[in-house]
C-alpha cells in the first residue's frame, strides 16, 4: 500500500479512512503470512536435508578415519621392513664388493696370462712359418732326412 | 595392548534437532569387556553436555550378550545448545580417564523462545481494577528496547528493566535475565480482552506472547458507560472463495514462444491484461516472456506468474526461449516508441511475426498529454516531434509506420480497427477480470454499517489513476457525489489509486468529506474485498477522440462484482443493454451520474435487476480463458501462414 493518501482534515473521515486502510493492511499481512510458511517450510527441509547430507558425510569421514588409521598402522609396518631389509642389502652389498674385487683381480691375472699365453702363441705361430724352421724341418725329421 | 572397542547409538529422530535452543536425547554406550557403562558427554565446538542420567536397557543385552555393561547402558543427555548447526561428538570416557568418540552427529539449535509472562497482580484469570500491572520478559539475545500490553483495542506502555531475581534464576547463563521485569506506566485503562505482551528486541525484532490473563475495565477518565468496548470486531471477507475460471485451459497442439512488449511497469493496467494473458498462454502450453521497459521488480505485483519477466533492455541483448529458440510471435503491446523500437530490433534478429496491440487512440492520447491538438502535432516538423513525443507515448508519423509494417493487429474496441492497416489480419481482445478474485460477493453490511456516515448512504467506488486523459470525466465523478450530498443524498466515494493532475480546485474542499481516498492499493487482488463496499460503480464520461477508442480496465471488474454498473454510451456502453446489463447515459457527466444513482436508490427491482445483469454479463463476456484461447488461435494462424 503506497504511497499514503493525505490525511482527511475532518476526523471522522479520517477514521472511516484508516478503517478500511486496516483491512488492507490485514490483506498484505497474510499476503505476507501466506508467503513466508511454504518459504519456511522449504528452508525447514533444506536444512534437514543438509544435516542428513552432513551426517552421512560425518559418517564416511569417520570410516575414512578408521582406514587411514589402519593404513598408516601398515605403512609403520612396511616401513620397519624396509629397514631391516636396507639392512640385509647393506651386508649382502659389502661382500659382494671384495668378491667382485677378487673377481677383478683374478680376472686381470686370467687376461694378463692369456695375452702372455697369445703372445706366446703368435711368436710361435712366427717360429713356424719362418724360413729358418722351414729349411731346418728336415733335421727335426725322424732320419735327419729333409 | 589391543585397542579400547566402543559399542553404542543415539536413539532420536534425525537429524538431531534442539527446539528452542535445548537438546532432549537418549543412547546406550558401553566399551567392550568392560564391568560398568562409560560416563558419556556430548561436546561441540560451542558447549559441552554431560550425561543427564543413567537408564537401564533391556534390549542391548540380546544384541551384545558377551557385555556385562550390557543391561546398564543407557543414558539421557539433556541441556541447551548456543543457536545454530553443530558438529556434535558423543564421546565415552575410558578406563584410563580419556575421552574417546563413538558418534558424530549434526544438531541445529534453534535459537531459544522469547518468553514473558503478566504476573502482577494477577497471573491468571480477568482482571477488572484499573491498577498498574507488571510482570516479565525475556529475550535471549538481550535486554529490549520497549514493550507494551494489547488487550481489546488498547495497547498501553510499560517500563522495563524491573529487577526480578526469579527470573534470573530460570536463565543463569543471562545477566540480563536478572533485570527482565517490567511495569506499566500508568494504571489500566478501559478496554476488554485477552492480554499479549508485545515487545521490541534491539536489533528490531517484535516479539508477541499471549498471557494467561483478560482485562476487563468498563470505563475511565476519557470513556464513560456509553461506550460499547465489547462489541464484535468487523472485517471484511478479504479470502478468494473462487478457484478460478470453470473451463479448462485447452492444450495447445503446437506451442509457441510468445514475447509481450509492454510500455509501462508491471503495475500498468497494460501490464495486468498482458499478464492475465500470458498466464493463460503458459497454461495451455506455450511459453511467454514479458518486457518492460523499467521498474521489473513490480512484477512481483502479480501472484504467481507463469511468464518470465524481463527488461527491455535485456530483449535487447538477446533472448532465447528455454527450447533454445527466439520469439515466433513478437505482440508490442502499442506503438508507443520504447516498444516500437524495441519490436523493429527483436523482429530483424528473430525473423518473427509482428502482432501490434492498440488499446487507445494514441494521436488522441499524445494531444491531451502534450496539450495541443492532433491537428498541430499532424503539422510539426520530425525534430519538433522528435523532442516533444516521449518515450512511453506514440510518435504520430513513426507509429503509424510501425502499424504498417505489423503482420498483424490487436484491437482491445473493434472501433480501433479504423486505425489498422487494411487487408491486415485484425483480432479483437476484449480484456476480462481475474476470476479467482473478482467475482460476486455480498456487501459486508455489519462493516457498511460502522462506515457509512448516515443511514442510507449509497457508497460509489472508483478504482483507478487521475490523468490529462481521463481527468475531465472523473472531475465530473465527484461532481456528482457533491450535487448528490448538497441535495440531501448521502453518497460516498471510495476511491484509489493516485491523483497525476490536479483535477478538483476549487472543489476540492466541499467534496473531501464524501470521499474516503485510499491511495494506490498495490496488490490489485486487494480491490475486490473493497469493492465490495460498494452498491454500485460509476464510470463517467462520454462518447468522444478518447473514450470511444477504449475499454476501461475496471470495466470487468465492475460487471463481475454484481452490482449495478453505470456507464456513458461510448466503448463498452454501446454493446450492453440499457436497462438489462447495465445503466447507459448518454453523457455520464456529474447531472447524468446524479440522475442515475438517485433513480437506483428508488427503485430497488431496478438494483437488483442490474446486478444480475452484471453478473450475468460478466459470466457471458469476461474470460481470460476464453480470450486467450482465441488469441493462440489468431497468433497460430500467423505462424503457420
Amino acid at each position: 500500500m503506497k504511497p499514503d493518501p493525505a490525511a482527511p482534515a475532518d476526523q471522522l473521515n479520517l477514521l472511516r479512512q484508516q478503517l478500511i486502510l486496516a483491512q488492507v493492511r490485514i490483506m498484505e499481512l497474510e499476503d505476507t503470512r501466506d508467503a513466508l510458511t511454504p518459504r519456511l517450510e522449504e528452508l525447514a527441509q533444506l536444512l534437514q536435508q543438509a544435516q542428513a547430507l552432513a551426517d552421512r558425510k560425518t559418517d564416511e569421514a569417520a570410516h575414512l578415519e578408521e582406514v587411514l588409521a589402519e593404513t598408516q598402522l601398515q605403512v609403520g609396518q612396511l616401513q620397519a621392513l624396509q629397514h631391516h631389509l636396507a639392512q640385509e642389502a647393506a651386508t649382502h652389498g659389502l661382500a659382494m664388493t671384495e668378491a667382485v674385487a677378487a673377481l677383478a683381480a683374478r680376472t686381470e691375472t686370467i687376461n694378463r696370462l692369456q695375452n702372455e699365453l697369445n703372445n706366446l702363441r703368435s711368436e710361435l705361430n712366427q717360429l713356424h712359418s719362418s724360413r729358418s724352421w722351414r729349411w731346418t724341418a728336415w733335421l727335426r725329421s725322424p732320419g735327419g732326412k729333409s | 595392548m589391543s585397542p579400547v572397542m566402543l559399542h553404542g547409538e543415539i536413539e532420536a529422530s534425525r537429524p538431531l534437532r534442539a527446539p528452542g535452543g535445548k537438546i532432549s536425547l537418549a543412547g546406550w554406550c558401553l566399551i567392550a569387556g568392560e564391568p560398568a557403562p562409560p560416563p558419556v558427554r556430548l561436546v561441540t565446538d560451542a558447549a559441552t553436555l554431560a550425561m543427564s542420567s543413567r537408564v537401564p536397557r533391556a534390549d542391548v543385552p540380546g544384541l551384545l550378550p558377551a557385555e556385562p555393561a550390557a543391561a546398564a547402558c543407557g543414558f539421557t543427555l539433556e541441556g541447551p545448545l548456543p543457536p545454530g548447526v553443530h558438529l556434535a561428538r558423543f564421546e565415552a570416557q575410558l578406563p584410563d580417564g580419556s575421552w574417546k568418540i563413538f558418534k558424530r552427529l549434526t544438531v541445529a539449535a534453534e535459537t531459544p523462545p522469547f518468553a514473558a509472562a503478566l504476573d502482577e497482580p494477577i497471573s491468571a484469570g480477568t482482571l477488572r481494577d484499573r491498577v498498574k500491572v507488571g510482570g516479565w520478559a525475556f529475550d535471549p539475545a538481550g535486554p529490549l528496547r520497549s514493550l507494551t500490553l494489547r488487550y481489546g483495542h488498547r495497547e498501553i506502555a510499560c517500563r522495563l528493566d524491573r529487577p526480578r531475581a526469579d527470573v534470573g534464576a530460570i536463565y543463569p547463563g543471562a545477566i540480563h535475565a536478572a533485570r527482565a521485569g517490567f511495569e506499566s506506566d500508568d494504571f489500566l485503562v478501559a478496554g476488554h480482552g485477552p492480554v499479549r505482551i508485545r515487545a521490541e528486541t534491539t536489533d528490531g525484532r517484535t516479539r508477541i506472547v499471549p498471557t494467561g490473563v483478560s482485562f476487563s475495565i468498563a470505563t475511565d477518565e476519557n470513556h464513560g458507560p456509553e461506550l460499547d468496548l465489547i462489541a464484535a470486531r468487523i472485517g471484511l471477507d478479504t479470502l478468494p472463495r473462487s478457484a478460478g475460471p470453470a473451463e479448462a485451459p485447452v492444450r495447445a497442439d503446437r506451442a509457441l514462444n510468445i514475447l509481450f512488449i509492454l510500455p509501462g511497469s508491471f503495475a500498468s493496467n497494460s501490464a495486468l491484461h498482458v499478464a492475465a494473458l500470458a498466464d493463460e498462454l503458459c497454461l495451455a502450453g506455450h511459453t511467454c516472456a514479458v518486457a518492460v521497459p523499467h521498474d521489473l521488480e513490480t512484477l512481483a505485483h502479480h501472484a504467481a506468474p507463469r511468464f518470465a519477466g524481463l527488461l527491455h533492455s535485456e530483449a535487447e541483448a538477446g533472448l532465447v526461449f528455454p527450447d533454445g529458440h527466439g520469439p515466433q510471435i513478437i505482440h508490442a503491446w502499442t506503438t508507443r516508441e520504447n516498444v516500437r523500437r524495441l519490436a523493429d530490433s527483436l523482429r530483424i534478429r528473430h525473423t518473427a511475426r509482428v502482432v501490434v496491440h492498440l488499446e487507445d487512440n494514441e494521436q488522441e492520447i499524445l494531444a491531451l498529454s502534450l496539450g495541443r491538438s492532433t491537428a498541430e502535432l499532424e503539422g510539426m516538423s520530425e525534430s519538433e516531434l522528435a523532442r516533444l513525443v516521449p518515450d512511453d507515448l506514440s510518435h504520430p508519423r513513426r507509429g503509424r509506420e510501425f502499424l504498417a509494417r505489423a503482420d498483424a493487429v490487436t484491437v482491445i474496441m473493434d472501433r480501433l480497427r479504423e486505425f489498422a492497416p487494411s487487408g491486415r489480419p485484425c483480432h479483437t481482445v476484449w480484456p476480462a477480470a481475474d476470476e479467482s478474485w473478482f467475482f460476486p460477493r455480498p456487501r459486508p453490511d455489519d462493516f457498511r454499517h460502522v462506515l457509512d456516515p448516515a443511514p442510507g448512504t449509497t457508497v460509489l467506488f472508483y478504482h483507478g489513476n487521475v490523468h490529462a486523459s481521463n481527468a475531465a470525466e472523473v472531475r465530473e465523478l465527484y461532481l456528482a457525489v457533491l450535487q448528490l450530498n448538497q441535495t440531501g443524498t448521502p453518497v460516498t466515494l471510495i476511491r484509489t489509486g493516485l491523483d497525476q493532475v490536479d483535477f478538483l480546485s476549487a472543489m476540492a474542499g466541499a467534496v473531501a468529506p464524501h470521499v474516503l481516498n485510499l491511495g494506490q492499493v498495490l496488490h490489485h487482488r486487494h480491490l475486490p474485498a473493497l469493492m465490495a463496499l460498494a452498491d454500485l460503480f460509476v464510470q463517467p464520461g462520454a462518447s468522444d477522440a478518447f473514450n470511444d477508442y477504449r475499454f476501461p480496465s475496471k470495466l470487468p471488474e465492475f460487471f463481475a462484482l454484481g452490482r449495478p454498473v453505470v456507464l456513458p454510451r461510448a466503448n463498452l456502453g454501446t454493446q450492453v443493454r440499457h436497462g438489462t446489463d447495465a445503466w447507459v447515459l448518454d453523457r455520464a457527466d456529474a447531472a447524468g451520474i446524479a440522475a442515475a444513482v438517485t433513480a437506483l436508490r428508488r427503485d430497488r427491482a431496478l438494483y437488483d435487476r442490474l446486478a444480475q445483469g452484471a453478473r450475468d454479463f460478466a459470466a457471458q463476456h469476461f474470460s481470460w480463458r476464453r480470450s486467450a484461447a482465441a488469441l493462440a488461435n489468431f497468433y497460430l494462424g500467423l505462424a503457420g501462414s
